[in-house]
């Protein structure tokens, strides 16, 4: 800043400058005449370097006007909205923008604390993240909802600054809602084509393995037929018995064959394991849900204290993860619980080198034909599912050389447990 | 001579031949086994008697492109259709084209048996109707030009008197003509007479 010379005057260097300026404008003085003399002459000294010390003041005072208009200039009018809270919340400054986002004009906005306007869904973790800022500085940045009257909530991203001197915090205020709904709409469209190629690609596969099955299926219906008729007669043809037998056998095999060979294709792509972290990976899918659902759901972690690295295929444990947190979550988004809450809990069963990964929601949970029946192609308790994701979920477990299965007691809320090996 | 009846299996999976066609064997069924619509198609001619118990899903020529070819080459075989992964919009195509079933793969062989029977029964009575229509065509094919004219007149209802009046000759050669007729086409009354009419203009649509 350039106002550091008009704040600290040297007071050195503004004497010389005055004895100068006095010495243009004076006649020189004998030094010998008089003392008196000598004594005016000082005082003349004196006095213009007051003046020019005043000079120097007014300068800097207009200095530090002007960067003060600007400093409001551009606290008023940025494109973000600001506001100072004092210590118990209450809003001491606001700018317009801000003012905008409040929905008030800013003479009406002093005094009033800031949570009266954030939506009560979120208000206590407001008000939990305001006592955090005026405890601790530093505090990442966070979304909540503006609540606004007539009108829909909207969206704002928070970044607080914290004064210690005046014990005042600024926040930031930028309204987030539009690219948020955009985010959601995006991701919506993006599950519907998901759901509709997978529902396409579970319609092929019924296809081709219907296809695969039925030949052999009635090729052993007919053999087995023709057995019985075959016995019925007085002098059977063991012969032919024989080799109807014989046939049916290997029509089943085939079937076997067949089956096996479409798991090995399927399974093909994506074979590749690598070592992680589990649950770096589960708070990424925890993310992502809270992003595409509205269900705002609480998230309870029940850790090992060490979790050493998993070594399976990422992309296919992310897809298990992900299935198994939307179950939970669509499963509490139709059932009256005021406070939907997910657990995931990550256990190390050393013996067996493995980690066992439990999620639990507090949904409606499944009654024993449920529990039956809910590895079965197809079966689902969704009005939308198509009844494939646990199918495909516990075969890229196993194929990962774990297990995945769900608790069979008729509990509240649905806990599906796997097992994953730990990298050696 | 007529030829007798078969059973053609028309699928390109050998064990599903071999096996319906042992299952029907069994039953006392005669079978030839195709193992596509064209080697099927090469050995057609419309006086072959019986069923085809047919694939849907076949590479080349399908199952239903078969059944349009017999119908165009006028051949009255009943088919059952098998399908492995049949949809309800293909059987009620089928249906339509006249075929007789259309049956889901696995189907439990005395179900199979069954529907065999009823398929051979239905081309049996096709095959009289046919037969029937192809007669009473060539019994009208006898009558004079007048004797047809005099037979419409008369089917229509009109007395001999009308008929005398309408077409300009007398009465006498009117019932002469009738005469004719009766004797022609073996007809005791005006009720048979008018059947073999239709049955003849079957015949007619058939071909």
């Amino acid at each position: 800043m350039n106002n550091t010379r008009a704040r600290n005057p040297q007071p050195r260097k503004l004497r010389e400058q005055a004895k100068s300026k006095l010495n243009q404008n004076l006649k020189p003085i004998d030094p010998e005449s008089s003392d008196q003399k000598k004594l005016l002459h000082e005082l003349q000294v004196y006095q213009i370097e007051l003046e020019m010390q005043n000079n120097e003041l007014m300068q800097a005072r207009n200095e530090t006007e002007g960067l003060l208009q600007k400093y409001f200039e551009l606290y008023d009018y940025a494109p973000f909205g600001y506001i100072t809270l004092s210590n118990d919340g209450a809003i001491i400054e606001v700018n317009w923008v801000a003012a905008e986002l409040l929905n008030d004009a800013r003479v009406n906005l002093y005094k009033r604390h800031l949570a009266s306007f954030i939506a009560k869904h979120c208000r206590p973790a407001f008000n939990k993240y305001l006592r955090m800022v005026f405890a601790n500085d530093s505090q990442n940045s966070v979304e909540f909802e503006l609540m606004r009257k007539n009108e829909q909530n909207r969206i704002v991203q928070l970044f607080s600054n914290l004064d210690k001197s005046s014990n005042n915090t600024r926040l930031s205020i930028f309204d987030v809602t539009e690219r948020r709904l955009l985010e959601k709409e995006s991701l919506k469209r993006m599950k519907q084509i998901e759901s509709l190629s997978r529902r396409q690609i579970a319609s092929h596969t019924a296809s081709a393995i219907a296809h695969e099955l039925n030949q052999p299926l009635i090729a052993l219906a007919s053999y087995s037929q023709a057995i019985l008729l075959m016995l019925e007669d007085e002098n059977p043809k063991l012969d032919k018995i024989r080799k109807a037998a014989k046939a049916s056998g290997e029509q089943a095999l085939r079937a076997g064959k067949s089956i096996h060979e479409l798991i090995v294709l399927l399974n093909q792509e994506d074979s590749h394991a690598e070592d992680f972290d589990i649950y770096k990976e589960i708070q990424l899918i925890i993310d992502t849900a809270k992003l595409e659902h509205d269900l705002p759901f609480k998230t309870v972690f029940k850790l090992d204290k060490m979790l050493p690295l998993i070594r399976a295929n990422r992309t296919q444990v992310h897809k298990v993860l992900l299935n198994l947190l939307r179950n939970g979550i669509e499963s509490m988004q139709n059932h009256d619980e005021s406070l939907p809450v997910i657990t995931v809990t990550v256990q190390i069963i050393k013996d067996y080198n493995l980690a066992q990964i439990t999620f639990q929601d507090n949904g409606p949970g499944f009654n024993a034909e449920q529990v039956r029946r809910l590895f079965e192609p197809f079966f689902t308790t969704k009005s939308n599912g198509v009844g494939m994701g646990l199918v495909i979920s516990r075969s890229l477990i196993e194929a990962n050389g774990g297990k995945l299965w769900v608790d069979p007691q008729e509990t509240p809320g649905a806990t599906f447990h796997f097992t994953l090996p730990l990298s050696s | 001579m007529r030829k007798e009846t078969y059973v053609y299996i028309v699928d390109d999976d050998p064990a599903v031949r071999e096996s319906i066609s042992m299952l029907l064997g069994v039953a006392n069924y005669k079978t030839v086994s195709f193992s596509s619509a064209k080697g099927f198609l090469e050995v057609c001619s419309d006086d072959m008697r019986g069923c085809v118990i047919l694939d849907v899903d076949m590479p080349e020529m399908n199952g239903q492109r078969l059944q349009q070819e017999l119908l165009r080459r006028d051949i009255h075989l009943a088919i059952i259709f098998l399908s492995g992964k049949g949809s309800i919009q293909m059987s009620a195509n089928t249906i339509r084209a006249g075929a007789i079933d259309f049956l889901t793969k696995p189907v439990h062989g005395s179900v199979l048996l069954e529907r065999v029977q009823e398929a051979l029964q239905h081309n049996v009575q096709l095959l009289m109707q046919v037969e029937a229509c192809k007669i009473a065509s060539h019994k009208l094919s006898t009558l004079t030009q007048r004797e047809r004219e005099v037979m419409a007149l008369t089917v229509e209802g009109h007395s001999s008197k009308e008929i005398a009046q309408l077409i300009g000759i007398s009465y006498r050669t009117v019932e002469i003509h009738r005469g004719h007729i009766m004797e022609k086409t073996g007809a005791k009354n005006l009720i048979e007479l008018s059947q073999i009419r239709i049955s003849a203009a079957k015949d007619h649509l058939i071909k």
